[in-house]
């Protein structure tokens, strides 16, 4: 595992653009997502690319990914002031789900999301805030949004009187948001293991990463699907020739491996399992 | 040639039809529409047969088969979710029998692709479904337009009010685009064909999971937007097993039998409609498109192939009015 690790992250420091920057593919332009989770895996930070403000969505993924990084401090408080003034459309709250409950959307002007909502409140968590009107706003959607079996979706657990599946990428973020808060647990715990059951299922890289992450953030035996994912591992060190999930790989085998690991931190202040 | 100066004539192309469609008052009439035409095929289940029957479709299409020889192809198909009991996304098998019949017609290059929007973990997608497995043994790449670069591209018209969206360049780069959509019910549109199966062209990446600004900015009018805008060269729709009721992921199953296909995206989308048993002039999409140029009526649609009996699909109560 420590090989698999030490060349993902090989493979990401390769495929920088010249401003540090990554894509998601190679040879793609610098986009917020991938280029934050490789910094959270270890891959130096481009600081200024960074700076430029052209994160989107991903930014709020700033103040947790770059947690460990002291010279980043200035960018992640741009960051959280940021997503604190961002807030999603909201609605009657009446119906299949909650519509009233405000959270964070993909981009302005839409309904609050599982995901984008997952990732504010890690950053929340990360300064401190998870106590704050918004953190509190986070945690109350997030566990609005569960569905029926035990899962998360993009964030309609129900349309039209009908449960809807759950999906394990939504899951993962959603756990690792979650995980840790006490009114979360039992929440957690059928999230746990619906994500077990699903990727037992079906193994896909983006699915084990999420859940070798989920484990060991919640203190459980991770390192069988950090094997599993080592296994998926590319010949040249990369998981399905994308950035980001070549980083979330590399933070998942870092998390088993007991490394700090910033997406952890809210779980894990010292950044290790 | 270069994929921008290819959509560059297309739009060049749009824009002249409009200056003289506008001089001879054609969106003020409606009414007048363009003749089209719509290729229907029996087809009773998935099976290899299907590539005949695509093949033999496609030759009714000399315009779109003269520009495969040496093209580089992309089947827009439709992959939302994976549940073995409902049929929501495009059959891997018509995709299948798309890729032997282009290849057939002289395709140099046949891709998959979609931007699926509610799920970001496509190899889960392409797993389940078994479309993955059979792209793979074809050699085909299935490209994730979800995390595809893109170009920024000014709407036609703009009903959306969005003026631009994020559009995947590969779609865009594409010599020729084929929409390979599912025959359904959509809960918020009333149904999902080819023009909707456009949704997939702009990557989450940028839009999200759903991609909602879409929805709040109005699913009619986007629509029609990527149609006019995108412009794709042709329309597959895969009606051998369609879905009724709660679609496109909630729906039941409904053997329709037929693949239907034609190069205007409204007119192969009001046929669908009609063996659907719905009146494709009282939904709000096809409404709005043939108020921008497209032909809906029955009486502008010349339809080839085989006959194919209309089947009242069911219909969620808010939709009722459709038929």
């Amino acid at each position: 595992m420590q090989h698999a690790l030490e060349q993902g992250r090989a493979w990401l420091t390769s495929h920088r653009n010249p401003d540090g920057s990554l894509g998601y593919t190679p040879g793609q332009s610098g986009r917020g997502e991938p280029t934050l989770l490789a910094a959270a895996a270890g891959i130096e930070a481009p600081v200024a690319w960074l700076g430029e403000g052209k994160l989107g969505w991903a930014g709020r993924l700033a103040p947790t990914a770059l947690r460990l990084q002291p010279a980043t401090q200035k960018l992640r408080t741009r960051e959280i002031a940021r997503l604190l003034a961002q807030r999603s459309e909201t609605g009657a709250g009446t119906g299949d789900f909650d519509t009233s409950l405000a959270a964070w959307g993909w981009v302005p002007g839409t309904a609050g999301w599982t995901e984008p909502t997952a990732h504010a409140l890690l950053a929340l968590r990360a300064d401190g805030r998870q106590e704050d009107l918004r953190g509190r706003e986070a945690v109350e959607f997030l566990l609005d949004r569960q569905g029926a079996d035990g899962g998360w979706n993009y964030g309609n657990p129900r349309m039209l009187g009908k449960d809807l599946d759950s999906a394990p990428v939504a899951t993962g973020w959603a756990l690792l948001a979650l995980l840790g808060l006490p009114e979360a647990d039992q929440p957690c715990s059928h999230g746990i293991t619906w994500l077990e059951d699903s990727v037992g299922a079906l193994p896909t890289v983006h699915s084990l990463a999420l859940l070798t992450l989920a484990l060991a953030a919640a203190d459980l035996e991770s390192a069988t699907t950090a094997i599993t994912l080592a296994g998926r591992q590319q010949a040249d060190g990369a998981w399905r020739g994308r950035a980001d999930l070549t980083a979330l790989a590399c933070l998942a085998m870092a998390a088993s491996l007991g490394e700090p690991c910033p997406l952890l931190l809210a779980t894990h202040p010292g950044g290790r399992p | 040639m270069s994929p921008i100066t290819r959509r560059a004539l297309l739009g060049s192309a749009a824009a002249a039809t409009a200056v003289v469609a506008g001089g001879f008052g054609w969106r003020a009439c409606p009414q007048r529409q363009e003749q089209q035409r719509v290729t229907v095929l029996a087809a009773d289940s998935y099976s290899h047969a299907l590539e005949e029957v695509l093949t033999h479709g496609l030759q009714h299409w000399p315009s779109l088969v003269s520009r495969l020889p040496g093209a580089r192809v992309l089947l827009k198909t439709n992959l939302v979710e994976h549940h073995p009991d409902r049929p929501i996304n495009t059959n891997p098998w018509v995709v299948v029998a798309a890729i032997e019949a282009l290849r057939q017609l002289g395709a140099a290059e046949v891709m998959v692709g979609d931007a699926p929007g509610h799920r970001r973990d496509s190899e889960a997608l392409l797993l389940g479904s078994g479309l993955g497995s059979l792209l793979g043994q074809l050699g085909v790449r299935f490209v994730d337009l979800n995390y595809d670069a893109f170009h920024s591209l000014p709407l036609q018209d703009d009903l959306s009010g969005l003026r631009s969206l994020p559009v995947a360049a590969t779609l865009l780069e594409a010599d020729v685009v084929i929409s390979l959509a599912k025959l359904k019910t959509h809960h918020w549109a009333g149904v999902t064909l080819s023009m909707k199966n456009l949704f997939g062209a702009l990557p989450g990446v940028e839009l999200g999971w759903p991609k909602n600004r879409l929805h709040w900015a109005g699913i009619e009018g986007v629509t029609v937007d990527l149609w006019r805008s995108i412009a794709p060269d042709f329309a597959i729709v895969d009606g051998v097993v369609g879905m009724q009721g709660d679609g496109p992921i909630m729906g039941d199953p409904v053997p329709s039998g037929f693949i239907a296909m034609g190069d205007h995206l409204p007119a192969v989308d009001a046929h669908c409609a009609r063996l659907m048993g719905i009146t494709p002039e009282r939904l709000p999409t096809l409404r709005l498109a043939r108020a921008h140029g497209a032909t809906i009526a029955a009486s502008r649609i010349a339809v080839e192939g085989d006959r194919i009996a209309p089947h009242d699909f069911e219909l969620l109560p808010r939709w009722a009015w459709l038929r």
